[in-house]
């Protein structure tokens, strides 16, 4: 704490403030429809005088001696430079909007930039493009930045994101970068203590994308290495709206839609069943298999449990304020139930965001949120009790409900039914995300801000299966809670002025942050009747668990910014940061350094009104491992019958240091034709060291692992965007972007350069990128015994493969051993994609808003695993009609699909092999909104500000080749290395809504 | 003005004052574990880290004491799901098999546990211990270790002699393997420990007669057969009578679970119908051994839908992970057994024949007489079914006779089957390690 006195007093005694003479100058600030603007922002050009407008637009102002002119600006406009004219006192200004946002003035880390002036990378979402997302999470929105990767692991509605910013750069800690609401890094990640198959829940559902101003993902070093330990992954700073000066605005918001699936599969019928059980059996008597089989029924489960099913939205917000108070407050409503039934997540949510100016020196501000949200989740993925693997696997010949009244079931799977109905999985989370700062201002030029943020986030889940189910012998009760507590203190000293054309800014400040993680779970079992679905009804406990874990973080904090004429831009930056995850080495230090040279220093140079080159480097690092993860320990739960008992269980090191990134980052912004058309290229490369991995040691040791920093991986990538105004009329505007980006992951060094195997076929490897896939090239079918025997031959007395017939898989022998065998595995695709992009276009013609945005993913695999089994033709679950129809019978059968058999050839042709792997491509029409704005005419009838009704749609059209549900899932949900992966997963869901807005 | 300033400072001044120890870099520790240097600091805590040896001996149950060996003999067959399973089942064990891997550190991890408790235990200083308590942790701990090293040199033959806690992850761990004599050698000396130190009273399991007994077994497996005669009568005492104790209750050492401290065990010996997974079952060769008559068969054995299963962990009632069924590491019969057989190779046939009746006695059935032509076959059999699907009796004892080719050979054993591959995973992380001369190696 004494650092940060002794900061404050250099920098107050390096403040100063310029006497001047003075004239008085008066105006009105309007827009291009002649509204007055209010609290519009004029300033004297260079200097630090000014002010801003009144209710009715106005403003009054002295100008000192030197001033020659007025520099205006006003959020979302252009901002103008007004020549004083001598003798003149009165100005009528007038402002257009601004074409492709360079006057947008962006908080980065803590100091505020405007977007011409940036020299990091930086995308932005803005609130528009938030609003065109259906659902409840904010994650959605970030798939309209280049270089951004969004996957929604499963369907469910309030299930977990993997966000990708330029690449993965860890195996063991997280990859999703830090998220920052106003200020405050938030909690994020999942909560859910059951294990309902690869899903997770997601904690940043808790935010109401409604009350989002406008996010940033801030990219390259520069930018993020002030967020220090967390950023290598980098930084989402999400700013909730505040209010404006002026008349209280009410906006009511309300949507009701539908969740349908995008695609279902074709699974046999009864007959077909029959069929197939014949071919592969021997007998049509399906019910000697199963005595709940016959052959007479016919269920399609898909059909049963997938349906359009309701998400409604709405909300209540209200702002205004005038000069010294501003505020904006909202209430809202989101229930969205899944297209797969039983699935649901429904929200309230609340906002108060309130600017105070208790004097010109003392601003304050309080902004705080309330959510609680409700989420129901099923079983699902990689399960027999799931209710998408059941609908599949399960024979189309069971019956809903036995005659007895109990749910059909064959083969231990789960009836889909009872598994989207019976099966009860409630978490609900409170949580309050706040913050409150006071800024003082010692002179114009040099304040002090204090800030005590806090994010608490309360869970609780609650589980009940019944005995209707077949996971379930007597009923089995889960509880868990978990309270995670993050309360910030932060002390930022800003200095903001300038000295002649050079403007300068610095940040020196000191941040305290503290989590306390509280955690219960217990499962009991054997209820008395399933109407006591409660813990203190069952007989007998199996576990009971709580701990308490945490973390604190210290933060040392410095940045300047030169701006020398908007010419030459000069950014520096480091943050220290000390931790107490680690025990030896508890601090690191990321600086970051940029520089930009903008050749269209005096206003434009040719056809270009910005054209910036610009580099940056800088460091930062990956914390995201457990608390207590370095330390040695000796734990409790060693229990012996009654007697409680400790334990080594962790051998701990104390030597363990953050993950390193250290990236590079050139980049060229243009903007030309009047701001029409912009234009922003980045190439990147992203060396990250010290990866920490689960070094194996002998278990003589009496443990298995030891994290140590072992290990380096690289990403390398170019990204592009482009905007075009294309129409810029009064009736009828047209915009269009286009953005792209590709990375290239690469490991680059493990434990020992030893490949380790991670999900069903993921191998992770020198020399390859994350998420690739390892298993046996596939050299079509053999389709006679002449070619197999031709292939026995190569090796005496060995098969080439052993125990396969005429109609088996074939695979190709890499080492030419004439034997096929581990050895004979290769790397046989990768599931991140070489491209991502999109296209967004809006159009407005008089009332009428159009806007749709495309999104590209190309050259990503996935690894197909339902193949392996619905599509298996080995065994009894339910074939997909194309596998029992192409299934290889003869000679000549194609080279697609095995024979039907049991044994060893069903075991060859289920190997893992490139047969698995899809090309995942896909381009989606990812949103689309057609909006209709009634006419001032219209609405001054009725007394209101605006009306606008519209109609809106997410994944609305997918191409893809890809064969099963969806490209875009992961089973195993947000893993780091096991990427996609597809098995008998929920796919995303297409949403189609219809709304109306009224402004009051 | 004057006001807004001070008013402002007054804040910053009480958020500071307020942060500085609760935000301190070392402010939280965790509550379910301590850091190892605190761990054992008295009499409660020491009796903690003794159940700790328990609980380690509990982990991998099934796999590390039951199937493993079971399989891997005549006595049981694989009729589950895994085919790291099969691999003992058909005797053709690989190096990378996950199963044995698991086995093989689950020892390892008893045996850091209980060197943990004898490293530091003896230097604690609280009046909470007393010498007798001390020295009573010290010997079931000595004890736990010497159980788990019976268990690998029976299985692999030379291992890693390991004595003291794990500390560092440097080279330290890249132990080579000890003669597996000098592993029987720490496996008696830490026994003798325990005989000598135990307090009944005060243990939680572990006795003065368990440490003689398994010094009994371990002298019969060495071939001195006057110190398994003298140790098995120690172990059970000189007026023991098997008859009076009903079959399977003679248990001298077994390892208890309870619903909320379960296993698996009924689950994995049980059939479908009984909420199990049969994913072992009797072998063919058990159920013929049981001679006409003998009561311990359906004891053993039951049959459903003409299927035959275990019944010696039949708590099919519970839900697996909360199964209650013990594990019997000695019971008494087996110390009958001990002194029959030491007995007839010293050529004391009228004690060996005594002996060897009072457990067929027992069981229903008629007496024979030992003599030096019979006697291997007869008491081997009747070990067999005496002791069947309890631990790995049948392999032990068939393969120290000499005669696992004889009889398990039509099953797939070779000779060099005798010890078990050291698992792949210890082989690639210590190069000090050398693999065994095994089948699949």
């Amino acid at each position: 704490m004494d650092r940060i006195r002794l900061l404050l007093v250099v920098l107050l005694v390096g403040g100063f403030a310029m006497l001047q003479a003075q004239t008085p100058v008066v105006g009105t600030i309007v827009d291009t429809d002649g509204v007055p603007l209010i609290g519009a922002s004029i300033l004297v050009t260079n200097t630090t005088t000014g002010t801003v407008t009144d209710i009715d637009g106005n403003f009054s102002l002295t100008v000192p001696e030197q001033g020659e002119s007025l520099t205006v600006s006003y959020t979302g406009f252009a901002t103008q430079t007004i020549p004083l004219v001598a003798d003149e006192g009165t100005y009528e200004i007038i402002l257009s909007a601004d074409g492709i946002g360079l006057d947008e003035v962006l908080v980065i880390g803590y100091s505020p930039v405007k977007r011409k002036d940036l020299v990091g990378s930086v995308a932005s979402i803005d609130a528009k493009d938030i609003d065109v997302q259906a659902g409840s999470t904010v994650q959605s929105a970030l798939r309209n930045a280049p270089g951004v990767v969004v996957q929604q692991s499963s369907g469910a509605p309030g299930a977990g994101y993997n966000i990708r910013v330029r690449g993965s750069t860890s195996v063991t800690a997280s990859n999703e970068p830090l998220f920052v609401v106003d200020g405050v890094p938030v909690i994020a990640g999942s909560f859910s203590q059951v294990g309902i198959g690869g899903q997770q829940t997601n904690a940043l559902a808790d935010l109401n994308p409604a009350d989002i101003e406008s996010m940033e993902i801030l990219k390259d070093a520069s930018t993020t290495a002030i967020y220090g330990s967390r950023a290598a992954n980098g930084v989402v700073l999400i700013t909730t709206k505040s209010g404006q000066a002026g008349k209280t605005k009410i906006n009511i918001n309300s949507s009701y839609g539908f969740n349908e699936p995008i695609k279902l599969i074709d699974v046999v019928d009864n007959v077909g069943y029959t069929d197939y059980i014949e071919e592969r059996y021997g007998t049509r008597d399906i019910s000697a298999l199963d005595p709940s089989l016959d052959t007479t029924v016919y269920n399609n489960w898909q059909d049963l449990i997938y349906n359009s099913n309701p998400i409604t939205s709405t909300d209540v917000s209200m702002s205004g304020g005038d000069i010294k108070t501003k505020f904006y407050a909202s209430l809202s409503y989101d229930d969205n139930q899944g297209a797969l039934e039983g699935t649901r997540f429904s929200r309230y949510s609340g906002r108060l965001n309130l600017n105070h100016n208790a004097s010109d020196k003392l601003q304050t501000v309080f902004n705080l949120g309330y959510s609680n949200s409700n989420n129901k989740l099923i079983q699902n993925d990689n399960n027999i009790y799931g209710a998408t693997s059941s609908s599949i696997l399960l024979p189309p010949t069971v019956r809903v409900r036995n005659q007895d009244g109990t749910f059909g079931s064959a083969f231990g799977l789960e009836n889909p039914i009872a598994a989207t109905t019976e099966y009860q999985n409630r978490l609900i989370s409170n949580r309050l995300t706040g913050n409150v700062s006071a800024t003082y201002f010692f002179v114009d030029e040099l304040s002090f801000t204090a800030k005590l943020g806090a994010d608490i986030v309360s869970v609780r889940q609650n589980t009940f299966e019944p005995s209707t189910l077949q996971s379930s012998a007597n009923g089995v009760v889960q509880e868990g809670s978990t309270t995670d507590t993050r309360i910030i203190n932060e002390y930022t000293l800003n200095y903001n002025g300038s000295f002649g054309t050079t403007q300068f800014t610095a940040v020196a400040g000191a941040i305290f942050q503290r989590d306390d993680i509280r955690r219960n779970f217990f499962v009991t079992n054997d209820v008395p009747t399933n109407n006591f679905p409660s813990a203190d009804a069952a007989a007998n406990p199996s576990t009971v668990a709580g701990d308490l874990t945490g973390d604190v973080l210290h933060s040392y904090i410095g940045n300047v910014n030169f701006n020398f004429g908007s010419s030459l831009y000069l950014t520096a930056s480091v943050r220290a940061d000390g931790s107490s995850r680690f025990v030896n080495d508890q601090w690191g230090v990321f600086p970051g350094l940029a520089v930009g040279y903008n050749f269209a220093n005096s206003g434009s140079i040719g056809v270009f009104d910005l054209l910036k080159v610009r580099a940056s480097y800088g460091l930062t690092g990956n914390n995201n491992i457990g608390n207590f993860t370095t330390r040695q320990l000796y734990a409790g739960g060693a229990t012996y019958l009654d007697a409680p008992g400790i334990a080594p269980t962790q051998i701990g090191n104390p030597d363990l240091v953050w993950e390193t990134t250290a990236q590079f980052d050139a980049g060229l912004d243009l903007a030309f034709l009047d701001d029409r058309i912009g234009a922003t290229f980045d190439f990147y490369v992203k060396n990250t060291s010290d990866l920490i991995l689960n070094r194996p040691i002998p278990t003589t040791s009496g443990f298995t692992v030891v994290p140590q920093n072992i290990g380096d991986m690289r990403n390398l990538g170019f990204e592009a965007s482009l905007t075009f105004v294309n129409v810029q009329e009064e009736d009828f505007n047209w915009t269009t972007s286009l953005f792209g980006a590709v990375n290239k992951n690469e490991v680059q060094s493990l434990f020992e350069d030893q490949p380790s195997d991670f999900g069903f076929a993921t191998r992770l490897a020198v020399g390859e990128p994350i998420g690739s896939f390892f298993g046996y090239e596939t050299d079509g079918i053999f389709q006679n015994q002449a070619e197999i025997d031709e292939v026995n031959a190569l090796n005496d007395g060995r098969d080439y493969q052993l125990g396969v017939a005429p109609g088996d898989i074939r695979f190709v022998d890499q080492n030419g051993d004439g034997i096929i065998n581990d050895d004979d595995r290769t790397f046989i695709g990768n599931a991140l994609p070489d491209f991502t992009g999109g296209v967004d276009n809006t159009l407005s013609y008089k009332g009428i808003d159009l806007s749709f945005f495309f999104q590209f993913n190309l050259g990503n695999e996935v690894y197909n695993n339902n193949l392996a089994f619905a599509e298996g033709l080995n065994s009894v679950f339910a074939p997909t009609v194309r596998a029992y129809e192409n299934a290889w019978r003869q000679e000549g059968d194609g080279d697609v699909f095995p024979r039907i058999t049991g044994g060893s050839g069903a075991s060859n042709n289920r190997q893992d092999s490139d047969r698995f792997v899809e090309d995942g491509s896909f381009v989606r029409l990812k949103t689309a909104t057609l909006a209709y704005n009634l006419p001032r005419s219209a609405t001054d009838l009725i007394n209101l500000r605006s009306i606008r009704i519209f109609a809106r749609g997410t994944n609305i059209i997918t191409w893809t080749n890809y064969s099963w549900f969806d490209p875009e899932v992961n089973t195993f949900g947000d893993a780091n290395v096991a990427l996609g992966t597809d098995f008998l997963t929920s796919p995303v869901s297409r949403t189609i809504e219809f709304g109306i807005n009224l402004g009051l | 003005m004057f006001n807004q300033l001070s008013g402002v400072l007054g804040l910053l001044l009480l958020l500071t004052i307020s942060s500085c120890e609760y935000f301190d870099l070392n402010s939280i520790e965790p509550i379910d574990s301590v850091p190892a240097g605190l761990a054992i600091t008295d009499g409660q805590s020491a009796r903690a880290a003794r159940a700790g040896v328990y609980d380690a001996l509990q982990a991998n149950n099934f796999d590390t004491h039951l199937a493993g060996y079971q399989y891997y003999s005549d006595e049981a067959d694989w009729t589950g799901t895994f085919p790291t399973r099969e691999e003992f089942d058909i005797y053709s064990v690989t190096t990378g098999n996950a199963t044995l891997a698991g086995m093989f550190s689950a020892h390892y991890t008893t045996i850091n546990v209980a060197n943990n408790v004898l490293e530091i235990l003896p230097g604690v200083e609280d009046p909470t211990i007393s010498e007798e308590l001390r020295n009573s942790i010290l010997a079931e701990a000595r004890f736990g270790r010497a159980f788990a090293y019976l268990e690998l040199v029976l299985g692999w033959g030379d291992v890693p002699l390991i004595l003291s806690p794990t500390r560092g992850v440097g080279e330290e761990l890249n132990v080579p393997k000890d003669p597996a004599s000098a592993v029987y050698e720490q496996i008696i000396v830490d026994l003798e420990f325990a005989a000598d130190n135990i307090q009944d009273e005060l243990s939680l399991g572990m006795t003065v007669a368990a440490a003689n007994a398994l010094l009994a077994r371990i002298a019969l497996y060495q071939e001195r057969y006057e110190d398994a005669l003298r140790l098995a009568r120690l172990a059970i005492g000189e007026d023991y009578d098997l008859t009076s104790i009903p079959y399977m209750e003679d248990e001298i050492w077994f390892l208890k679970f309870s619903a909320t401290d379960g296993n698996s065990l009924a689950f994995f010996y049980g059939p479908s119908d009984l909420n199990g997974r049969l994913s072992i079952s009797p072998s063919s060769e058990l159920i013929a051994a049981f001679e006409e008559g003998d009561l311990r068969r359906n004891m053993t054995v039951d049959t459903l839908n003409g299927a035959f299963y275990g019944i010696k962990y039949d708590d099919f009632n519970a839900a697996a992970g909360s199964q209650t069924d013990p594990i019997r590491f000695i019971r008494g019969a087996e110390m009958v057994f001990i002194i029959a057989e030491a007995a007839a190779n010293l050529g004391d046939f009228e004690t060996a024949t005594e002996m060897i009746n009072i457990v067929r006695n027992r069981a229903g059935l008629e007496d024979i007489e030992l003599d030096a032509d019979n006697f291997e076959d007869a008491i081997l059999q009747e070990r067999f079914v005496e002791l069947a699907l309890e631990s790995g009796h049948r392999l032990w004892d068939v393969r120290r006779l000499g005669r696992a080719v004889e009889l398990f050979g039509p099953g797939g054993y070779d000779p060099c089957d005798d010890v078990w591959p050291l698992p792949q995973r210890e082989i690639d992380r210590n190069p000090n390690l050398e693999q065994n001369s095994c089948c699949n190696c």
